[in-house]
C-alpha cells in the first residue's frame, strides 16, 4: 500500500478523502495549504500526491512545481483536483507537472481507483 | 449641593451601566465560545457516520440510521459539512447524502423555505433544493427568477440548472433581459446543465430576442454542440452567422460553430469567409474552421492570407497553424513567398509567425529574428 499526501483547505473535503485512501489501505498525509504539504512531503517522501488547485497561499499547482524540483519528489504520480474544468486549466495542470486530473464534485469511489490507477502506471 | 449629588448619581450609573454592559458582553462571548465547543464536539461525534455514509461503498444502511436518528442539536452541528459534501461530491456518496436529507425533512422544509420573507431564507431554500436536484421545486423555483433580489434570483438559476428540468430554459433566456436580470455567467452554466434538451428554447431565442440575449445563446449553442442531435442547432447558427442584424452575434455564431465541431458546420463557416461577410464575421469563420479541424478548408484559408486587413488573415493563418501538416505545407509555401525587402510581404509574415508557433510547441526555438511578427493595426 502507499503513502498519499493530500493537500486541501477544506476540512470536510479533506477528512473525506483521507477516510477513503484510509479505507483502501493506503497511509495519508493530510496538509492544509501548500506550505504544509511541501513540509510533510520533505519529511516523508511520499508514493503519490493529491492536490487541491485552488488553495489559499501556494496553489496546488504551485505546489506540484515544487515537488517536481525536488529529486526525492520529482516522478511521483500527481494528481490536481479542482473545480475548474476548463480545458486550459487542464493544460495548466499537465503543464505543471501533473499525471492526472479530477474535477469537483468527484466521485469517492472513482477517486480511490484514480489514485490507484496511477500508481500502477507509475509501478509502486 | 445639588449638582453634587446629582453628578455623582449619574457617574453611579453610568460605572454600574459600563460594568452590565461588560458582563453582557462577556456572558455572550463565553456562551458563544462554549456553544462553538459543544457544536466542534458533537460534529465530531457525528463525522465518523457521515464519512462513512458518503465513503462507505455498499453498506450505507448503518450509517444512514444513525444519522437520521440524530438529535436536533447533533443534526444542526453536522449539517453544515454534510451540505458542503453534498456539493462536492457526486455518485453514491451523493445519492446517500441526498437520502439522509430525506429523512430529516430537509427538502420539505427548503420547499416550505421558498416563500420565506428573509432573502437569505430564501438564497438558502433554493441552493438546498438544487443540491438535492428536486424535480418538484421547478415550478416554484422558475417563479424565484423574478424575485426582488438579485442574490436570489441568482441561486435560482443556479438551482434551475443542477436540477436539470428542461421545462426551465426559456425562463432562464429571459433572465438575461429586463428589469430583474441574472448575471450572463450563471445563466449560461444553467443552460449548458440542461444539455440538448434545452435546445428548442435556444433556438426560439435565436429568432426573437434582443441582440445581447442572441449573443449568448450563440454562446450556449456553441457549448452544447458536441452532443448527438445537433441538426436543429446548426441550421439556427448558420443563418445568424449569415443574416442576424447584430455583427457581434454573427462573429459569435461563426465560433459556436467551430466549437460544436460537426461536419455539418464546415458549409456555413466557409461561407462566411466570403468577402460579402463583415471582416469580424470572416476571422471569427477562418479562425473556427481551425477548431474545426477541417483540412477541406485549407485552400480557402491559405487564399485568406491575401486577405486584405489584418484580422482575417491573422485568423487564417492561426487556423492553419492548428490543421497540422497538409496546412503547415501550405503555411511554409506562403513563408517562402518573399514579396518585400525584408524577406516577405504581409501575407509571408502571418504564415512565418504561425510556423514559428508550431515550431515552438515541438520544442524548436527558432532562430532570433526569423520571424517578423506582424503587427496590428491599432484598435485591434
Amino acid at each position: 500500500m502507499a503513502i498519499v499526501l493530500v493537500a486541501e483547505d477544506d476540512s470536510d473535503i479533506r477528512d473525506l478523502i483521507v477516510f477513503k485512501l484510509e479505507q483502501a489501505g493506503h497511509t495519508v498525509l493530510p496538509a492544509e495549504n501548500g506550505q504544509v504539504a511541501l513540509r510533510v512531503a520533505a519529511g516523508r517522501t511520499p508514493d503519490v500526491a493529491l492536490l487541491d488547485v485552488m488553495m489559499p497561499g501556494m496553489s496546488g499547482l504551485d505546489v506540484c512545481r515544487a515537488l517536481r524540483e525536488r529529486p526525492e519528489t520529482a516522478r511521483i504520480p500527481i494528481i490536481m483536483l479542482t473545480a475548474r474544468a476548463q480545458e486550459s486549466d487542464v493544460q495548466t495542470g499537465l503543464q505543471a507537472g501533473a499525471d492526472d486530473y479530477i474535477v469537483k464534485p468527484f466521485s469517492p469511489r472513482d477517486l480511490t481507483q484514480r489514485v490507484e490507477t496511477v500508481l500502477a502506471r507509475a509501478g509502486t | 449641593m445639588i449638582f453634587g449629588n446629582l453628578s455623582q448619581v449619574v457617574l453611579g450609573v453610568l460605572l454600574n451601566g459600563l460594568g452590565l454592559l461588560g458582563l453582557v458582553i462577556v456572558t455572550g462571548r463565553v456562551r458563544h465560545r462554549w456553544r462553538a465547543e459543544r457544536d466542534a464536539r458533537l460534529a465530531a461525534q457525528a463525522r465518523p457516520w457521515l464519512l462513512a455514509l458518503i465513503g462507505g461503498d455498499d453498506d450505507v444502511a448503518e450509517p444512514l440510521d444513525r444519522l437520521s436518528a440524530l438529535g436536533r442539536r447533533e443534526w444542526r452541528a453536522i449539517m453544515p459539512s454534510a451540505l458542503t459534501l453534498l456539493a462536492q461530491v457526486r455518485g453514491q456518496g451523493h445519492d446517500a447524502l441526498a437520502l439522509l436529507f430525506d429523512r430529516r425533512g430537509l427538502a420539505g422544509d427548503a420547499l416550505r423555505g421558498l416563500s420565506a420573507r428573509g432573502a437569505v431564507a430564501r438564497a438558502d431554500a433554493a441552493y438546498v433544493l438544487g443540491l438535492l436536484g428536486r424535480i418538484e421545486a421547478v415550478p416554484r423555483l422558475r417563479r424565484l427568477l423574478g424575485d426582488r433580489d438579485p442574490q436570489v434570483r441568482a441561486v435560482a438559476a443556479r438551482a434551475l440548472g443542477q436540477i436539470g428540468d428542461p421545462v426551465a430554459a426559456p425562463d432562464l433566456i429571459g433572465c438575461l433581459s429586463g428589469a430583474r436580470q441574472v448575471p450572463a455567467h450563471i445563466v449560461v452554466q444553467a443552460l449548458i446543465l440542461l444539455g440538448p434538451p434545452a435546445r428548442p428554447a435556444l433556438v426560439a431565442a435565436l429568432a426573437r430576442g434582443e441582440a445581447p440575449v442572441r449573443a449568448v445563446v450563440v454562446d450556449v449553442l456553441g457549448f452544447t454542440g458536441g452532443y448527438a442531435g445537433s441538426a436543429e442547432a446548426v441550421p439556427a447558427l448558420a443563418r445568424a452567422v449569415a443574416s442576424d442584424p447584430a455583427e457581434e452575434v454573427r462573429a459569435r455564431a461563426a465560433r459556436a460553430l467551430g466549437k460544436m465541431g460537426t461536419r455539418e458546420c464546415l458549409d456555413p463557416l466557409l461561407d462566411a469567409t466570403d468577402p460579402a461577410y463583415p471582416e469580424a464575421v470572416r476571422a471569427e469563420a477562418a479562425r473556427a474552421l481551425g477548431e474545426l479541424g477541417a483540412v477541406e478548408a485549407v485552400p480557402v484559408l491559405r487564399d485568406l492570407l491575401g486577405a486584405p486587413g489584418y484580422r482575417v488573415p491573422h485568423s487564417a493563418a492561426e487556423a492553419l497553424r492548428e490543421l497540422g501538416p497538409p496546412a503547415w505545407e501550405a503555411l511554409r509555401v506562403a513563408a517562402a513567398d518573399a514579396e518585400g525587402p525584408a524577406g516577405g510581404g504581409p501575407v509571408a509574415a502571418h504564415a512565418r509567425e504561425a510556423l514559428a508557433v508550431v515550431e515552438l510547441r515541438r520544442g524548436v526555438r527558432p532562430p532570433v529574428g526569423a520571424v517578423a511578427r506582424v503587427r496590428p493595426p491599432s484598435g485591434h
